[in-house]
């Protein structure tokens, strides 16, 4: 069975990475609500980096399982 | 061996040098002439060189400072096994012969519990140094006897409380000390097993023999064998004696051909009202044993080497956000369990308290610094006078338990020492 080479392009790259630097940025600036919110040492914008890191791909996972129903619901549902 | 440094061993504790340190432990004194005593010798004898009197052996016959002269025991089996440690050991079976022997310094006495008294009594009155494990004595006129014979024969007197030299130990009763943690709240102490301290004999007439600590004739079992090393913590701690004591044994699980408690239960009261708790059940060992030292702002478990302080600093910021997030959604849910993430605060995991895994639990150094104080003839502090109380409060406890009533602590067996004053009109 041949398999089909995937090209992913330089624009998608640029995209997806994009994408992924936004939701660290809403990761960061929620962080940085927080501090403020709850009174925290400023110290947590640079420690609890690793959580606003699980943050960012959770959030990008959520943004590309929009994607993913968006495409489902265009390819199947409203091209038939 | 290598000679204890004091200055990398307090390093190691992260330990303040200091009037402190001086006044909780007695090993910063029997150390102090430490250079001094190079190619000098103690030499011991050893009456009971049974499993306990083995064990200790085992570290003095590492010291170069010590040199086991004799050893004295009616039971072979004992005395074969204490040769291989010291071979060239002269061997008794009368310890009066082996006090008459001029060229012993000193002594190990690791006998069953009810042969302490005489041997300690003969031994001062030999003009021997003595180091006794505890539980010091059978009754408190015998415990009150022997620390007044020590008094006036100017000798050495060690009591087998290893913690005085555990640097956990040692560390944690400076932090105490230090008000690092506020004020004591309560002392809870336990130490549970799951055996029935039974051993295996060759015959069974030598049953009373061997397992002594089971029989009532020889032993007080819980209290004088377990009790004592941990009642001795709540003194150095508070540095005060508790006044009353009352509790509760019973045999509830090791039933056969057992007269010492196996489940007993104790609460020490002390002058300002703070207790302290023993606690023992030999039919379950999930918990183990643990002194917990309970303070306001804090609490230290040196057994785990651990301490934990009350307050403690909350979730970061950003965590608290997703919890609080979460519970909004999710909150009302009957059946949703546990947050994935802290509510309001970080689990108290606690600190350890010293830099390095301690090695042994502080019987080397205090064989070691026994061995000083016989060369160098100084009594370090509190050791004769804790071993004393240790004894005294793990027999009265034993005795509040037998009559079911609470004690207080008897006037003439007191001595100057913390808060208690001696009687006037004893020595």
């Amino acid at each position: 069975m041949l398999m089909k080479d995937i090209t992913i392009s330089a624009n998608r790259i640029k995209k997806e990475l994009i994408t992924l630097l936004f939701c660290f940025f809403i990761g960061f600036i929620a962080n940085v609500g927080a501090i403020i919110y709850y009174k925290s040492a400023a110290t947590e914008i640079i420690t609890s980096i690793p959580y606003v890191l699980v943050f960012m791909f959770v959030i990008y996972a959520m943004w590309g399982l929009l994607r993913l129903i968006k495409w489902v619901v265009f390819s199947y549902v409203i091209k038939k | 061996m290598e000679a204890i440094n004091r200055r990398q061993f307090i390093k190691e504790m992260g330990m303040i040098v200091g009037g402190v340190l001086l006044a909780t432990s007695p090993w910063f004194s029997a150390f102090s002439d430490q250079k001094n005593t190079i190619g000098s010798i103690a030499r011991i004898g050893v009456i009971g060189p049974g499993s306990r009197g083995q064990f200790l052996m085992s570290f003095m016959a590492k010291n170069p400072k010590v040199q086991i002269v004799a050893l004295c025991d009616i039971y072979q089996p004992s005395i074969d096994a204490a040769l291989k440690i010291a071979p060239t050991a002269k061997v008794y079976s009368d310890y009066r012969r082996l006090l008459e022997n001029k060229e012993i310094d000193a002594v190990v006495i690791a006998t069953p519990l009810d042969k302490h008294y005489q041997i300690a009594m003969d031994a001062f009155e030999a003009g021997k140094h003595v180091f006794c494990e505890k539980s010091i004595a059978y009754s408190l006129e015998e415990t009150y006897d022997i620390y007044q014979k020590y008094l006036k024969s100017n000798r050495v007197f060690f009591v087998g409380q290893q913690r005085l030299f555990d640097p956990r130990y040692i560390n944690a009763i400076e932090k105490v000390h230090s008000g690092e943690f506020g004020v004591i709240s309560g002392i809870r102490t336990f130490w549970h097993r799951n055996n029935d301290w039974r051993r295996p004999v060759p015959s069974p007439n030598l049953d009373e023999h061997i397992n002594w600590r089971l029989y009532k004739a020889h032993s007080k079992g819980i209290m004088t064998e377990l009790a004592c090393h941990q009642l001795q913590i709540g003194t150095w701690a508070l540095r005060q004696i508790p006044d009353k004591v009352m509790g509760h044994g019973a045999i509830t699980y090791w039933k056969e051909k057992r007269e010492v408690y196996d489940n007993v239960s104790c609460i020490y009261t002390f002058d300002n009202g703070v207790k302290m708790n023993f606690d023992s059940v030999l039919s379950n060992k999930f918990y183990g044993l643990e002194e917990q030292i309970l303070c306001s702002k804090g609490t230290i478990e040196p057994e785990k080497s651990k301490y934990f302080f009350e307050e403690i600093p909350p979730a970061p910021a950003f965590l608290q956000m997703i919890n609080e997030v979460e519970n909004a959604m999710f909150g009302s849910l009957p059946f949703a369990g546990t947050s994935w993430v802290p509510e309001t605060a970080n689990q108290n995991t606690g600190h350890y308290l010293l830099n390095k895994k301690p090695e042994g639990d502080g019987t080397s150094l205090m064989l070691e610094a026994f061995a000083e104080a016989v060369i160098t003839q100084k009594q370090p502090p509190l050791i004769a006078e804790e071993g004393y109380y240790a004894t005294q409060l793990s027999l009265l406890g034993h005795q509040a338990m037998e009559e079911e009533r609470m004690l207080v602590f008897p006037d003439k067996f007191k001595l100057n020492y913390l808060n208690h004053k001696a009687n006037q009109f004893t020595i």
